[in-house]
């Protein structure tokens, strides 16, 4: 399966690159009222709103502050577009996919993160999966910023 | 001169999660280690803390503080995190944080008294045999592993 490998707060993890659009250096961002938690705010590439989050913040890795030398991952997940901010997109990966281990096999309770994860060595390397990346609650948080902010705009 | 098994006795492994001390079976412990990397994971409930590599085996690490009325535990300031693994018939399950292990003794499970009222609710008093004169915790680690919250489940 072919990933995106990236990297926060020192920690690697993929993505897989069928959700994958783009990388770009991180910008600046237009903070937005009513966000969830998770999402820095709102940035406008090609004409298009994306919502910025923050992989630091979504995996409990600090508060993630935006730095120049960061990348923006840009993800379309269902009708949203995501600009996901991560300190470093290091490469494309291919990923044997019968070593992936779903969460499901390995985290207790019915009720878990969706995922997967491969051992790279002595690494474990979490393969994130995008649609569930954020909660239903914050996918549908998200829905609204975009959508409030391409009304305004029109 | 080796200290003779009492009667009855139950051999613990005794843990601290912050100031309280703790007691679980030693029969459910597979080993104490550290995890020198925790990978984190969205979305997972508060009491798991991620996954880690024990000797390339993907195990889950697990907070019972919060289940246990207590607040969740750091990790340690050397960066590793100490934690108990579990399991039946030495495959482990899972492993827990710990602030620290003491040791292995034995215990009276007739000698046990109820946990006194006010020290802990819901959860907390589900996984309890019993406490000490010592005021030691010992948990229940059967019921533990049975809870359906600490369970791994392939059909989920």
């Amino acid at each position: 399966m072919q990933s995106l490998l990236a990297e926060v707060s020192g920690r690697r993890f993929a993505l897989p690159l069928n959700l994958v659009r783009k990388v770009l250096p991180a910008m600046a961002v237009t903070p937005v009222a009513n966000a969830p938690h998770v999402v820095d705010g709102i940035v406008e590439i090609r004409g298009q709103l994306h919502a910025v989050v923050s992989v630091a913040r979504a995996l409990g890795l600090g508060n993630g502050e935006i730095a120049a030398d960061h990348h923006f991952v840009l993800a379309k997940v269902g009708e949203l577009l995501l600009a996901l901010h991560v300190d470093r997109a290091l490469s494309v990966i291919d990923l044997d996919e019968a070593g992936l281990v779903p969460f499901a096999e390995v985290l207790p309770g019915a009720s878990g993160p969706s995922g997967a994860v491969a051992r790279a060595g002595d690494e474990l390397l979490v393969v994130h999966d995008l649609p569930s990346f954020l909660s239903l609650r914050e996918t549908q948080a998200t829905g609204e910023v975009l959508a409030r902010h391409a009304e305004a705009r029109s | 001169m080796p200290v003779a098994r009492p009667t009855e006795a139950l051999e613990i492994v005794r843990f601290e999660l912050h100031e309280e001390s703790f007691g679980i079976d030693a029969g459910l412990v597979i080993e104490v280690f550290h995890a020198a990397e925790v990978t984190p994971l969205p979305h997972a409930p508060s009491h798991v803390r991620g996954l880690t590599n024990r000797m390339g085996e993907i195990l889950p690490l697990l907070d019972l503080a919060p289940l246990l009325g207590l607040e969740p535990i750091g990790a340690s300031a050397a960066g590793a995190t100490r934690c108990v693994v579990i399991g039946r018939d030495r495959r482990p399950d899972f492993g827990f944080l710990v602030s620290g292990v003491s040791g292995v003794s034995f215990v009276s499970e007739a000698g046990l008294l109820p946990l006194p009222e006010g020290t802990a609710g819901g959860t907390a008093r589900d996984f309890v045999k019993g406490v000490t004169a010592e005021a030691l915790i010992v948990l229940d680690g059967d019921l533990i592993l049975r809870d359906p919250r600490l369970v791994v489940s392939m059909d989920s």
